[in-house]
């Protein structure tokens, strides 16, 4: 009898463990097969971002794009239209560092309340990446809007989106205009030590080497670097025609007012990264001519921009005239990914399942910078076209993207990406 | 290039050796490692930078004036609040040293939190000005920063074998007790050597910065980590040994970054400090401690 009862004892606590462990996957012990939403009909959003440390500028900018976008869902009576239905975001400092990262995804993956749809984040693909398997093992999905890693996506399984072109592609693109379209064969390399730089660095130089130019220098440095000068003059000594920078906006400016302590005189380049308004603010008179990529050009006169523009104001008056009256490039991103998962609930995506399966069907979607669609890898399609910090007739400078370069150059073809 | 690369060299170890002396300061009166120093370098800073933007315009000397000032209470403060009530108590120094690491945490968030994560100008002396020394081009502010630094060194020099107050300081570091039973204020005097290595601290950070012609949250925390192990190079609590520290950390690093890499220079530099402090663990100007029995 004893016997009896024991087995009796265990297989109940066999039962109730897989019991437990069988609600675990869809988080928190709690499926929710038919919505995500909560008592009130409201959609909870974890929001992974790098609030402090070097890329927390970033972060920030991510966050107002984000906080316009539900603005502009409040004004349009959320997502039912009558007041009800609204998103909620919660945000979560990651630090830029992936133990913490992944230490957040645990957290988000586990909650049951709130229940969370999505994660949007992070900033950088070396925390998003290490999260990617934590989410797609919890069927999760991970909105890691800037996350330009290329094996993030099949490492996400079905549940990783981004809206940024892939590091091979990005660093392919911009060593095809700097060589062939721009002419430059003595180029210095500067990039960061974090996953991002050392592969940027790594597709570059492949491209670079393909395309018949060998590097002069290579010179990578440390998170939290403040004094470049060292390199510089390192670089200064290969005389070279122009230095590719692979770094964050906040670095650019630093490397770039010391070249001028040094005296190092060329053309400079930078990766999308650092294509930012806060570069040309802070670079002053010694921005001018350096060299670029960037997505499409804001049409101006196109009613989502204009949308966009106001309650961007609205919101961050300040900033937008600090910015001289224009919206943060990281915002718009920021904007986009809001606008499309507010898209994907309203059309379906109403459960975690759904809302990977809406997303991935998004196609010439309405965003600030032109149509948004996702490639059969859940990545975002995008040309990127060469851009200069330009005087206009005003005397001011100006980014300025070459709209018409692909009309007569293949970057693609030549960047061996067909 | 070698001569650019000691000139670079000479004025980075500046601001390592002006942060360092005020680590050395206070470790040779309470034996304690002050942390909130590398977060006094950053409050500083942007001290600077919010009242030359807001309040004080474009003079740049009465802004560093009020900046000094600031600091100045800042230390002084710090010290009331953090670190006194653990040393009345007779608390170990690791509990003040924790103390000082919460400060420095709070400084930072703070300063996060008012002056934001973008980098932004920050205002210099001389811009655009440069000198060409054998090759070397040097800039005004380098040269600044050098002679500043030397001054500094000069006048503290002088301060603790002259001053009353500095006097006063070094017989705290003698022997506080002795001191007590003297009648000394001791409580101000400890107050003041934060006051002096806050001040210290905030030369550096807006010199730095400067420098850099640049302000962002992450300004201070290398050159905390920097500071703290010339202190150590040079031999804690000899401030001397603070300066001499920090001028070879600086030149190695520049000189490890120009010829090899600058993801070397963090690992030459903390491998000739770890090497010192195996060959001679006080540093190279410190002095065995004897105890008596």
């Amino acid at each position: 009898m004893k016997k009896f009862l024991s087995l009796l004892l265990i297989s109940m606590m066999i039962f109730m463990v897989a019991g437990c462990s069988n609600g675990g996957n869809g988080g928190g012990g709690e499926e929710k097969a038919e919505t995500a939403a909560d008592a009130n009909g409201d959609y909870h959003i974890a929001v992974s971002l790098p609030f402090t440390g070097t890329n927390a500028s970033y972060a920030e900018y991510i966050q107002m794009g984000l906080e316009v976008g539900l603005k502009k869902l409040e004004k349009d009576g959320w997502l039912n239209g009558d007041g009800t239905g609204k998103i909620i975001l919660d945000y979560f400092d990651d630090k830029n560092d992936a133990t913490e990262g992944a230490t957040i995804a645990e957290k988000i993956v586990a909650s049951s309340d709130p229940y969370y749809l999505l994660e949007i984040g992070s900033f950088a693909s070396g925390v998003s990446y290490p999260c990617a398997t934590i989410y797609r093992d919890a069927e999760v999905p991970q909105y890691a809007l800037t996350c330009s890693k290329s094996d993030f996506l099949p490492t996400s399984g079905d549940w990783g989106f981004s809206l940024s072109v892939t590091q091979d592609t990005a660093a392919a693109r911009v060593a095809a205009y700097d060589i062939e379209y721009l002419g430059k064969k003595n180029i210095a390399l500067i990039y960061s030590s974090d996953s991002w730089g050392l592969e940027t660095c790594k597709y570059y130089t492949e491209t670079a080497e393909k395309l018949g130019v060998t590097l002069l220098a290579s010179e990578k440095y440390e998170d939290g670097q403040q004094d470049f000068t060292s390199i510089l003059t390192k670089i200064k000594e290969t005389n070279p025609e122009l230095v590719m920078c692979f770094c964050a906006e906040n670095d650019i400016v630093l490397i770039r007012q010391q070249a001028e302590t040094v005296g190092l005189e060329c053309d400079w380049q930078v990766s999308s990264k650092s294509r930012t308004s806060n570069v040309l603010q802070n670079l002053g008179d010694l921005g001018e001519n350096l060299y670029g990529v960037y997505a499409r050009t804001k049409d101006l006169k196109d009613p989502v921009y204009i949308e966009y523009e106001e309650l961007y104001k609205e919101l961050y008056a300040a900033k937008f005239a600090e910015d001289n009256n224009t919206t943060q490039k990281y915002a718009d991103q920021g904007y986009n990914c809001m606008l499309t998962t507010i898209w994907a609930i309203k059309n379906g995506g109403t459960t975690r399942q759904a809302f990977r399966d809406q997303l991935a069907t998004l196609k010439d979607f309405p965003g600030v910078q032109g149509p948004i669609s996702f490639g059969p890898g859940r990545r975002v399609l995008q040309t990127q076209y060469l851009s200069q910090i330009v005087r206009n007739e005003a005397g001011e400078l100006k980014w300025v993207n070459y709209e018409d370069i692909l009309n007569t150059f293949d970057v693609d073809a030549v960047a061996g990406l067909k | 290039m070698l001569l650019q690369i000691l000139v670079n060299g000479l004025s980075q170890g500046s601001i390592y050796a002006l942060t360092a002396i005020g680590y050395s300061l206070i470790y040779s009166i309470l034996q304690l490692i002050n942390m909130s120093n590398a977060a006094v370098f950053l409050t500083s800073a942007v001290i600077f930078y919010a009242l030359y933007t807001s309040l004080t315009g474009s003079s740049i000397a009465l802004t560093f004036i009020l900046t000094l000032m600031a600091a100045g209470m800042i230390g002084y403060i710090i010290e009331i609040i953090a670190i006194r009530p653990i040393r009345e108590k007779g608390d170990s120094n690791t509990y003040a040293l924790i103390s000082s690491i919460g400060v420095k945490t709070i400084l930072e968030q703070i300063c996060q939190g008012t002056f934001g994560s973008e980098i932004k100008q920050f205002p210099t002396l001389l811009d655009g000005k440069y000198i060409d020394l054998f090759g070397a081009r040097t800039s005004a502010i380098q040269i600044i920063i050098i002679l500043t630094t030397l001054c500094i060194l000069g006048f503290m020099s002088w301060f603790t074998q002259h001053n009353r107050v500095g006097r006063g300081l070094r017989a705290l570091s003698q022997n506080i007790r002795a001191c007590h039973l003297m009648g000394m204020p001791v409580n101000t005097l400890i107050g003041i050597s934060f006051a002096v290595g806050s001040m210290l601290a905030a030369v550096s950070g807006v010199a730095y910065c400067m420098y850099l012609k640049s302000i962002s949250i992450s300004v201070g925390s290398a050159i905390g980590n920097k500071a703290f192990a010339a202190t150590v190079l040079g031999g804690i609590g000899e401030l001397k040994g603070a300066v001499v520290g920090g001028y070879i950390l600086a030149i190695a690093e520049n000189l490890v970054s120009g010829y090899w890499s600058m993801s070397a220079s963090n690992f030459i530099s903390f491998g000739i400090l770890i090497l010192v402090l195996i060959i001679k663990p006080t540093g190279i100007f410190g002095k065995k401690e004897q105890k008596k029995v």
